[in-house]
C-alpha cells in the first residue's frame, strides 16, 4: 500500500514489481504522461504543485475505497509535482488483484477519481514561454 | 484564536501569498473567515467560477466551527493526474 506525492522521477519497474506476489493473478497499471498539446497550446512541460497532506490523505481515502469495493489486493500510487518534461510519468496507479477485472475497474476508479478530488493543480508550460494554470 | 490559511495554484497567484494567519474570536465559523477573506483578498474571487475549501485537509463540509490553530485551505477546481 504506497503512496507518494514526490519531486523524484517515477520508478515504474519498481513500482510495479512491488505488487507482486503468489496471491495476486493480476497487476493492472495506469501510466499519465506529460503530452505535447494541451488543448491548443504546445507546452514544453507541465508544472504541478500540491496541497501535499491533503493529496496524500485524499488519494489513501480513494484508494482504500476502491479496495473495499474491489476487493483488490494491493496498490501503489505515486504523483509526480514540480516541473515534468514532455513524456514523462505525472501519475501512476498500479493495482494487483486475484483476477484482471477487479484489478482494471479499481485503476480506473483511482484515477478518475484523484482527477476531480484530490489537490493537485498543474500548469501548462508553452513553448513561447507562457505559464497558464490548467483550472 | 489563531487560524492558518493556506492558498493554493492560482488562488495563491492572485492573493500574492503562500498564506496568512488570521486570528478570530473564538466560537468563529468557516462562514466568519470566509467574510474575512472576501474583504482581505478580494482578488481570489474575481473571474473565478469555482472555489474550494478545505479544513485541516478535509474538503469543507458546511458551516464548521473553527478551533485555534486550524488549517484551513483554499484553492481552485484540481487539476492533477494527466
Amino acid at each position: 500500500m504506497k503512496i507518494s506525492v514526490q519531486k523524484e522521477k517515477i520508478e515504474v519497474a519498481d513500482t510495479i514489481e512491488s505488487l507482486r506476489t503468489p496471491e495476486a493473478g493480476a497487476i493492472v497499471t495506469f501510466q499519465g504522461t506529460v503530452r505535447r498539446f494541451s488543448g491548443d497550446i504546445e507546452v514544453t512541460r507541465l508544472y504541478y504543485e500540491a496541497y501535499r497532506e491533503m493529496a496524500v490523505k485524499s488519494i489513501k481515502q480513494i484508494a482504500d475505497e476502491a479496495k473495499e469495493r474491489f476487493g483488490i489486493i494491493d496498490y501503489s500510487i505515486i504523483h509526480r509535482i514540480g516541473n515534468i518534461d514532455l513524456t514523462e510519468d505525472s501519475v501512476i496507479v498500479s493495482v494487483s488483484s486475484e483476477h484482471r477485472e477487479e484489478a482494471f475497474s479499481a485503476c480506473k476508479f483511482i484515477i478518475d477519481r484523484i482527477k476531480i478530488e484530490t489537490p493537485i493543480w498543474k500548469k501548462d508550460i508553452a513553448v513561447t514561454g507562457e505559464a497558464t494554470w490548467r483550472d | 484564536m489563531k487560524i492558518q490559511v493556506r492558498f493554493f495554484g492560482s488562488v495563491k497567484d492572485d492573493a500574492g501569498i503562500e498564506g496568512l494567519v488570521l486570528d478570530i474570536p473564538q466560537g468563529s465559523h468557516f462562514s466568519d473567515l470566509k467574510e474575512i477573506l472576501k474583504k482581505d483578498k478580494p482578488s481570489i474571487w474575481q473571474g473565478r467560477r469555482q472555489i474550494f475549501f478545505a479544513l485541516n485537509q478535509n474538503y469543507i463540509n458546511g458551516d464548521q466551527e473553527l478551533r485555534e490553530n486550524d488549517e484551513v485551505a483554499v484553492f481552485p477546481m484540481v487539476s492533477g493526474g494527466c
